[in-house]
């Protein structure tokens, strides 16, 4: 919370001269892009992302399951990579379109974020009364009437989550756009901090991109409230028909395998390929040094984050009303705030406490510590928890909130204590939970850029941060290693997410 | 005093309500040792919060809960849940999802050797014939089997008294009735003090000794099936209770007290009955007898087929209307006129 208290003072200082400057040359063009590629990305996966939850939940086609498992699996590839990918294709040949502009930084966000859209319409169909489409079939509505008046309009709240989320990822991009050369917010403040040395200009643009972000937020949570309201009408049967009609079926099968073959396959194959015949890299001592470093601040920081939701998740079921929840909502906002702005919100505070303190011991002990905080694996840690907390605390809270309260009072009212509901009831149920929250943070710190490449200490490396720059210094192909490494990895929360969804089916 | 359960002068409330108005207020009712108590009231009358203010989930704010002669809750002070030696049933059963049959059923056990615990545990699975079941997760078993579950889960410790929140609630119309007496039969044998919270009346007659009707936070009767049928003590009773129609009461210039349908019998009547200007009479079905060749005649305008007896919907002298049950070779027509005869046994009277 304070460190975006120091940003958000960033207003009071006096704007200065390259303030002007940005204002009068590039802040409208930083605007124009990012609210672009924001709309232009919702845009993108509402299209893809509702078409192929539609055609995998109500059509039954050759490959159907595989098909529609695969379908997420483009959420494994960071944009960034898929940017660097197709790059790396497109100057190989003579033909394709240049990508590196506003549209290209669209597609290419659009085709690894879609999934998130996927989700949660196809859950929000798959949820709707079989009685209700039959209804409407009776009353004569074709399925594509039924798609556009009945399907659509109910699942409006889950689709418009799934736009929202993607739309503020886009927002919050930066490896894509900064490798394509698009100007946006994020780059911008990047440069100006970085490039011009600008902290108090950098800060007040910050200030000024996060509160276009809680617009977004604003919209998510609305529309989260009303995906809570409407999965409260109980139906009596699922929706588990399916039309077969063998004209289209092939039609069909090849409109959900474009996303998955550009969305997926072919950046990865493209990936292996350089890794096995182009890369000068070498998979030696260094590069797994990288990945041991990788894991190893993967893995502290998805403990702590866990740990950390799992206590605020505590504080929300035992006092729905205390103070301290109210402050944690605050805090799970993380999320949706940008890496670079997180990134300069954490960095200001620590620095001026890490001068001071070095200042005390000067003047008391003739003695100085150097950074404590900023430049050390705590402040990289610190800025991790703002910007994943909240997807952390959301698995487990949602975990909690399975277990109905009645559960805690049967347990009570046969004799158990709080410790023993906790270890006999709780945690075992919250176990998968808990897993979940790891492997995601887990999974997010590793694919992380901005914050990671600002925050990290000196000397110290990531797959993603090597990965970035060797991209950067024109060795696409280099960069494969790294980038195969991150896929994989990304692939197991994909792998959770739909045991997950499967589980949830089976139950019913 | 020998009474095992001892409510008086009790309320609640969960502090801000938007008419300020207390969720049960001066609730008074006891139990005998082994007595099957029931509330019985419509949603929302307060009927749950009575049963969690019991069990120890809720402080109330003033009157006492005497289990045995020992106070367990007052305004100040409020023995644990643990410690109160009650077993409760909830309204979804809440069995803990994550262990199967057995283990739920021996959740509650404590002090006792494994070998015990697991004899405990079969003698209660025999009890409710699920023996075969004890290796099954919950989600495995229908509503019924759950609910014996969650019935023998809240019996393991022994309470010393059983709580049941709307445990029929979930049942299949088909087999509650048997389901209802069942766990009466159990209940007896195990001969624990039991109270039973539901909104179905034919639930609670059918296993209660004892029935509280509760409106709005407040007990309205207490008593047992038949008095609380046949002579409820307020309108909303009888209005509650069973079906039934209310006609007005004159007294003509005799002297005499009459109904549309004719004369009134001065001695059924209660002595203070007889002091109020404005009286109404409550007509049961059962009260009012279809007879060919009463010269009382009224038009059919409702009927329902029940198997041995129709019940007729009757329209009397253009504006009130009655019920009637006839048995059912006695078919007749909607808008037909038919003949009618007041008999009733017991006179129930309220001030308009």
């Amino acid at each position: 919370m304070v460190p975006f208290i120091f940003l958000a003072s960033s207003i009071f200082i006096p704007f200065n001269d390259n303030w002007h400057h940005i204002v009068e040359n590039v802040l409208l063009d930083y605007f124009v892009n990012s609210l672009s590629l924001a709309i232009g990305v919702g845009f993108c996966t509402f299209i893809i992302g509702t078409t192929t939850a539609w055609l995998t939940s109500v059509y039954d086609f050759p490959f159907r399951k595989i098909i529609s498992w695969l379908l997420l699996m483009p959420l494994a590839m960071p944009a960034y990579i898929i940017a660097i990918t197709y790059v790396g294709i497109i100057d190989s040949t003579s033909f394709l379109p240049d990508i590196r502009n506003l549209f290209g930084a669209i597609i290419m966000i659009s085709l690894v974020l879609y999934p998130y859209v996927y989700i949660l319409a196809r859950g929000a169909f798959l949820e709707q009364s079989k009685e209700l489409h039959e209804n409407s079939q009776i009353l004569g509505a074709s399925q594509f009437q039924i798609f556009l008046k009945v399907s659509i309009p109910m699942a409006r709240p889950a689709i418009i989550l799934g736009v929202t989320l993607a739309a503020m990822e886009a927002l919050a991009d930066f490896g894509t756009v900064e490798f394509l050369g698009v100007p946006t917010f994020t780059t911008g403040i990047f440069r100006t901090w970085f490039g011009m040395n600008d902290t108090v200009t950098a800060t007040q643009m910050a200030t000024l991109l996060l509160s276009i972000v809680f617009i977004f937020v604003f919209i998510e949570q609305q529309s989260r409230k009303k995906v809570r309201y409407s999965e409260n009408i109980k139906t009596q049967s699922k929706l588990n028909y399916r039309i077969t009609s063998k004209k289209n079926n092939f039609f069909i099968a090849v409109i959900c395998i474009f996303p998955i073959a550009f969305g997926f396959i072919i950046p990865f194959l493209q990936l292996i390929y350089w890794s096995i015949f182009i890369s000068n890299e070498s998979w030696d001592s260094d590069f797994f040094s990288i990945v041991n470093d990788t894991l190893l601040l993967a893995f502290l920081a998805s403990i702590i984050i866990t740990i950390i939701s799992l206590l605020i998740t505590y504080i929300k079921r035992f006092s729905p009303k205390s103070i301290t929840n109210k402050f944690m909502q605050i805090i799970t906002l993380g999320y949706a705030i940008p890496g670079p702005v997180v990134a300069i919100a954490v960095l200001i505070p620590f620095a001026a406490l890490d001068n001071y303190i070095n200042q005390i011991l000067v003047v008391k002990f003739n003695f100085s510590l150097g950074l404590i905080f900023s430049g050390t694996f705590f402040i990289l840690i610190f800025a991790y928890c703002i910007r994943f907390l909240t997807v952390s605390s959301r698995t487990i809270s949602s975990g909690l909130e399975s277990i109905s309260l009645a559960t805690d009072d049967a347990a009570k009212s046969l004799g158990a204590s709080t410790k023993n509901i906790l270890i006999k009831i709780h945690f075992p149920m919250l176990k998968t939970s808990l897993l979940t929250s790891f492997l995601i943070v887990f999974i997010d710190v590793m694919k992380e850029l901005p914050l990671t490449s600002i925050l990290r200490p000196f000397n110290f490396n990531t797959l993603s941060v090597k990965a970035f720059e060797l991209a950067s210094d024109e060795k696409i192909a280099d960069a494969s290693n790294a980038a195969i490494m991150i896929v994989l990895a990304g692939i197991i929360p994909v792998i959770l997410i739909t045991k997950n969804i499967l589980g949830k089916r089976n139950k019913v | 005093m020998n009474k095992k359960l001892i409510i008086s002068d009790l309320s609640l409330d969960f502090g801000k309500d938007k008419n300020n108005r207390k969720i049960l207020s001066n609730i008074n009712f006891d139990l005998e040792e082994s007595e099957i108590g029931c509330i019985l009231g419509p949603s929302g009358c307060g009927k749950t919060s009575l049963l969690r203010a019991i069990a120890g989930f809720e402080n109330i704010i003033s009157g006492t809960i005497l289990k045995d002669g020992v106070c367990i809750s007052n305004s100040l002070e409020n023995i644990s849940v643990q410690n109160r030696k009650m077993g409760m049933v909830f309204q979804d059963y809440a069995l803990f999802p994550n262990m199967d049959i057995k283990s739920n059923i021996a959740f509650g056990l404590k002090g006792m050797t494994k070998a015990d615990k697991e004899a405990r545990v079969n003698y209660l699975l025999k009890l409710v014939n699920l023996d075969k079941h004890k290796d099954k997760y919950p989600h495995e078993l229908s509503g019924g089997e759950q609910q014996r579950v969650a019935l023998i889960r809240a019996l393991a410790p022994s309470p010393e008294i059983i709580l049941l929140d709307e445990p029929f609630s979930n049942i299949d119309a088909d087999i509650k009735e048997d389901l209802v007496t069942d766990v009466r039969v159990l209940l007896k044998e195990l001969s624990i003090t039991s109270i039973i919270v539901t909104h179905d009346q034919y639930e609670a007659f059918n296993i209660a000794d004892k029935v509280a009707i509760m409106n709005n936070g407040k007990i309205e009767q207490i008593g047992n099936a038949y008095d609380i049928y046949h002579k409820p003590v307020n309108k909303f009773v009888a209005d509650f209770i069973g079906l039934g129609v209310f006609v007005p009461i004159v007294k003509n210039e005799n002297g005499i007290f009459e109904t549309p349908l004719g004369l009134l019998d001065k001695n059924k009547f209660h002595k203070d009955e007889m002091k109020y200007k404005n009286l109404e009479m409550l007509l049961r079905p059962d009260d009012i007898i279809h007879n060919d060749e009463s010269s009382t005649k009224a038009i059919v305008i409702e009927k329902q087929f029940r198997g041995a007896e129709f019940l007729y919907k009757l329209l009397y002298n253009d504006k009130y209307p009655l019920l009637c049950y006839a048995p059912s070779h006695h078919d007749h027509r909607i808008g037909e006129s038919i003949g009618i005869e007041l008999e009733i046994e017991h006179y129930v009277i309220f001030e308009k």
